[in-house]
């Protein structure tokens, strides 16, 4: 048992030291979300002039939204679908497959361990000044701020469910960088990241909500924009758990299958 | 005439045969070298063919997004402090258009500066009898988002009927407003990735140009006054879509802007260029 939480907090560390071994690319990260962040915020502020409200937001509540939405993806965001693509054209693939724990489990705890050094160093110092400089809005309940924080925990599930999937069907594919990046395109259509789900005609918003992509981005930001009453807060979470828990097990199966018969490439 | 120099095997041909044939048969001019160049890039994104196609539609993707982000933002507002679907469309266009291009060719700046810089591939170039700038960009040329320019050609289109008729001139110096549209986004990522030869570093800080060129997809008034500011006389990217385009929406206020946009992409370019030559003479191999 002391073995077991040994090897997650090993992985947890590791994931961190990989943030802390490159801290230019944490400021560089800081500054293009910040980039984006101030893009959307401009671009809602112009939309709303001479407008109370758009697609029933009033403009406080969508550009904290559209904010929002994109600076979580500093916290979710991951490339472990390009990493386990370029471990296995490497060859380097066979080393992390001999070693006696779950792949998943241990690349799951690494990216966790990425997000909590994100969080600190890239997500947190975002949302502090946009809210500082930008007429956002904040939540006051503390239920709420719990609810958001249990919310990026899911997000990060799914995050890193789909990475997972992308990256272990290149073991099948051989090269799935076309694979990954349609990913990307799909989550940013999907998510809410870049898109207010709200803003989707009815019909189309009913399917896009039944779909796993929106418990990334649109989840947390709903939940911070209090769109959410405080009771009902236990449903998107809901929602969101058992898409992680779908993805994590679709992606055990998926592991399984691929590795029954990989092809190592020289090392 | 020697009918294979002429016809070069074609990318479903072995490898050892299309190899052999571009070996002995010597490029009679510069234009032709840089032909086979543009061949050989062909041949290897080919290699993996369906992986290409899953990247052109990957990019074809990414870019359609706009279009839908505009859509539904359309569909509940009827302008944008004033600026009517149409016209953001065509700005929109014709950003996606001179972007799509600037992706096709310029996309080896991306690699300079991990590839070519820290580890050391640089060498091989400066071996070779061509321009070092050229083979960097050749190498890496990026045919999967030609299909990006399609989609901001296809925009550009679909807004032409709500916009005020074309005259022939307009017609004619479109090209030259995308070109040099291109020659802008082109030079200002050259220039810094020439930072590369001083500063060593993995080179994710030049990705932030393609994340402020984003900007020039929306009408330049609906931010704030410090950020036009910037668009125009820092980082121009203002002039790759929106001040051209005013011109074609009707819109006067901003003629000296529509006036020297040509010059201000053959500047960007020229500069840009200069900055990347001057970065060369300080390069120092890493050795591996």
């Amino acid at each position: 048992m002391r073995a077991a939480w040994a090897l997650v907090w090993a992985s947890l560390r590791l994931g961190a030291t990989l943030v802390l071994a490159y801290r230019l690319e944490v400021v560089v990260q800081i500054a293009s979300a910040s980039i984006v962040a101030l893009l959307n915020w401009s671009l809602w502020a112009a939309i709303y002039q001479g407008r109370e409200t758009v697609a029933g937001r009033t403009a406080e509540e969508m550009t904290t939204y559209v904010v929002v939405a994109w600076i979580v993806t500093t916290f979710y965001g991951n490339q472990l679908d390009r990493w386990l693509g370029a471990r296995f054209r490497t060859g380097g693939i066979a080393v992390d497959l001999l070693r006696p724990w779950s792949l998943q489990a241990h690349l799951y705890l690494r990216d966790l361990g990425r997000a909590g050094c994100a969080l600190l160093l890239t997500t947190l110092p975002l949302f502090v000044w946009t809210q500082a400089l930008l007429p956002l809005r904040a939540p006051r309940d503390p239920r709420v701020w719990a609810a958001f924080g249990v919310s990026l925990l899911l997000a990060h599930a799914i995050s890193f469910g789909f990475s997972w999937l992308v990256g272990v069907a290149s073991f099948r594919l051989r090269n799935a960088a076309g694979l990954a990046h349609l990913k990307a395109t799909i989550i940013s259509m999907f998510s809410g990241a870049l898109i207010p789900l709200d803003l989707y005609p009815a019909p189309l918003r009913a399917v896009i909500l039944w779909l796993p992509f929106q418990g990334m981005s649109h989840v947390p930001a709903n939940i911070f924009t209090e769109a959410v009453p405080v009771g009902l807060l236990w449903q998107p979470l809901a929602v969101q758990a058992a898409w992680g828990a779908v993805l994590a097990v679709l992606g055990v199966w998926a592991f399984r299958h691929a590795t029954a018969r990989i092809v190592i490439q020289g090392g | 005439m020697r009918p294979d120099r002429r016809h070069p095997p074609a990318a479903g041909a072995s490898r050892r045969t299309a190899g052999r044939s571009a070996y002995h048969a010597q490029p009679t001019s510069r234009a032709e070298t840089y032909g086979r160049y543009l061949l050989m890039r062909a041949k290897v994104r080919l290699a993996y063919r369906g992986d290409f196609l899953l990247n052109a539609a990957g990019d074809l993707l990414v870019a359609a997004i706009g279009v839908v982000f505009l859509w539904a933002i359309f569909s509940h507002v009827p302008d944008i402090r004033g600026w009517q679907f149409s016209e953001v469309l065509f700005v929109w266009g014709m950003a996606e258009t001179a972007t799509g291009v600037f992706f096709v060719l310029f996309q080896g700046l991306w690699h300079v500066n991990q590839r070519y810089l820290l580890q050391g591939e640089l060498d091989r170039v400066l071996l070779r009898p061509l321009d070092p700038y050229l083979q960097v960009l050749l190498d890496n040329i990026n045919l999967e988002d030609l299909p990006v320019c399609l989609l901001g050609l296809g925009m550009m289109a679909f807004a032409l009927p709500g916009l005020p008729a074309l005259s022939a001139a307009q017609w004619l110096l479109l090209p030259v407003f995308l070109a040099s549209s291109v020659a802008t986004l082109g030079g200002v990522l050259t220039g810094v990735s020439a930072a590369g030869f001083r500063v060593h570093h993995r080179g994710t800080a030049v990705g932030l140009i393609y994340q402020g060129a984003v900007f020039n997809r929306y009408p330049l008034d609906i931010f704030p006054t410090a950020l036009q500011r910037l668009l125009t006389y820092v980082v121009p990217f203002a002039f790759t879509a929106f001040y051209p385009a005013t011109w074609y929406l009707g819109r006067p206020e901003w003629w000296p802007f529509v006036v020297a946009q040509p010059l201000v992409g053959a500047l960007s370019l020229w500069l840009g260029v200069r900055l990347w030559k001057q970065g060369l003479g300080s390069y120092r191999s890493p050795g591996s």
